[in-house]
């Protein structure tokens, strides 16, 4: 036993990565040309859209919208 | 020795403020090193109860300091945690202080009514360790009958309602097992079933043949993504363990995108392990030499866990600590190496992690692969890690590059 109570400890979060949204490899979040398809991953492909990722993505984004609001 | 599963669901999944924070969310116990099975490839090399294990008032002031610091679940495993007698008095005390607990076990000899009796006392869910069909397993788990006595005490659990997970080690020898395997523990009543690879520690470095290498990753993990469908067709959600990974072209289907993406190991950030002993650790499986974070019978937890510089190495995310490929990586900043335990194990530094399929897959575009080579046998001590050498060679002519698309 030490005489004070220790700081809290303190850390840091992961960074938030997004699916690009033409090859659905993860990116970092604001990435513009995908490092793997080389391709605006911003841009919305048929398959991203067909394939419920983007419902998926806006549910994650409110998500850590709120988290961060009551971070 | 194995790392816990149940589905990461709300309790477990870590927030903004756990990590900024560093809550200790998840705790996995090595409630005693004693077990009733000889596994060729057990890391802690369990078998006899450690020489001081904490007695159960000691146990139960554990339980009450990881409380106050914000534990949500806590895993008991061993050796093989029901062979203390106190075993259930820990499940109880550990459900009273609001914290969920769950069990890891071989299901050897643990009747049904001891698994009532545990359900009874507040176990929320058995994680049942198979290795492989019956000749695999009973010889991986060195136990003749075992095989037959894991899938009964899942039986149990469907019978009882208590949710029941597999946990599988991915060896050298069990991937093609892996299709009939995945059949016969749906029908005996899993719902969840994580795999991980078996990591050179303890046993399995004496046994080392049975490690994967690294460029069979090209296999298993298409191989993982059928069976992760096929699965959920039949209500199993097959989980990837903490050395599973990374950023391949399936960690879309596993971890996300509902799901999340992996964040990096959590050992001493949000996870805690103990030893039976009372020595702390940031995840149960790392070596204790260089891992040991002091012990809870002489140290406040809280202080342990907030100053100790063998909990600190994942805390403030940097990338100083990677080598080799993982240094140069692109997801270097949110992957950190994947499962501190797997890269440090086999290289004796943690930050080079050879079972990545991001990694694999690269280095095949380019005609690479990697194999492990022992170069030094581990010492006869639980968690003891030997040395193994990393060998880049070409790929053989005719072998085919799987460079798959990734899946939606």
């Amino acid at each position: 036993m030490t005489g004070l109570p220790a700081p809290p400890p303190q850390g840091r979060a992961a960074p938030v990565l997004v699916l690009c949204r033409q090859c659905l490899h993860y990116v970092f979040e604001g990435t513009v040309h995908c490092p793997h398809c080389g391709r605006d991953s911003r841009e919305i492909s048929a398959r991203y859209r067909d394939g419920g990722y983007l419902a998926i993505e806006t549910m994650q984004r409110i998500d850590r919208a709120v988290e961060r609001r009551q971070g | 020795m194995t790392e816990p599963s149940l589905d990461d669901g709300p309790r477990r999944r870590l927030s903004l403020r756990d990590q900024i924070d560093c809550v200790p969310v998840y705790v996995v116990w090595e409630t005693t090193l004693a077990c009733n099975l000889k596994c060729v490839h057990c890391g802690s090399r369990a078998g006899h109860r450690r020489a001081k294990e904490l007695s159960t008032n000691e146990c139960i002031e554990v339980i009450r300091q990881l409380a106050e610091l914000g534990t949500r679940e806590i895993s008991i495993i061993g050796g093989e945690a029901f062979v203390r007698k106190d075993w259930l008095t820990l499940i109880r005390a550990i459900r009273d202080h609001g914290i969920d607990c769950t069990m890891q076990t071989g299901g050897y000899k643990l009747s049904r009514e001891m698994i009532g009796s545990a359900a009874h006392a507040g176990l929320l869910g058995l994680g049942v360790s198979i290795d492989g069909l019956q000749a695999l397993h009973d010889r991986l788990r060195g136990v003749p009958g075992s095989f037959r006595e894991a899938l009964r005490v899942l039986d149990d659990c469907r019978s009882l309602g208590l949710i029941a997970s597999v946990n599988t080690q991915i060896t050298a020898t069990v991937m093609r097992e892996l299709p009939e395997l995945m059949d016969v523990i749906i029908d005996a009543g899993a719902k969840y079933w994580q795999v991980q690879l078996t990591v050179a520690m303890g046993n399995a470095v004496d046994n080392d043949e049975i490690l994967l290498q690294p460029y069979e990753l090209t296999t298993l993990m298409p191989l993982l993504a059928d069976l992760h469908h096929r699965g959920r067709e039949r209500n199993l959600l097959l989980l990837p363990g903490n050395n599973i990974g990374y950023f391949g072209p399936y960690d879309v289907l596993w971890r996300g995108p509902d799901r999340g993406y992996y964040g990096g190991c959590p050992a001493g950030q949000n996870a805690i392990g103990l030893e039976a002993d009372g020595t702390l650790k940031g995840c149960p499986s790392l070596a204790t030499q260089r891992y040991g974070a002091g012990n809870v019978r002489n140290t406040p937890i809280a202080e342990l866990w907030a100053t100790h510089p063998a909990l600190q190495f994942n805390r403030n995310r940097g990338v100083e600590d990677l080598w080799g490929f993982c240094g140069s990586c692109y997801y270097a900043e949110a992957c950190r190496g994947g499962c501190t335990w797997t890269a440090d194990s086999l290289l004796g530094r943690r930050g080079n992690n050879p079972y990545c399929h991001h990694r694999v897959l690269t280095l095949a575009e380019r005609g690479i692969r990697e194999r492990i080579v022992k170069i030094e046998d581990a010492p006869s001590l639980p968690f003891a890690t030997g040395r193994f050498a990393l060998v880049e060679e070409q790929i053989p002519v005719g072998q085919p590059i799987s460079v798959e698309e990734p899946c939606a």
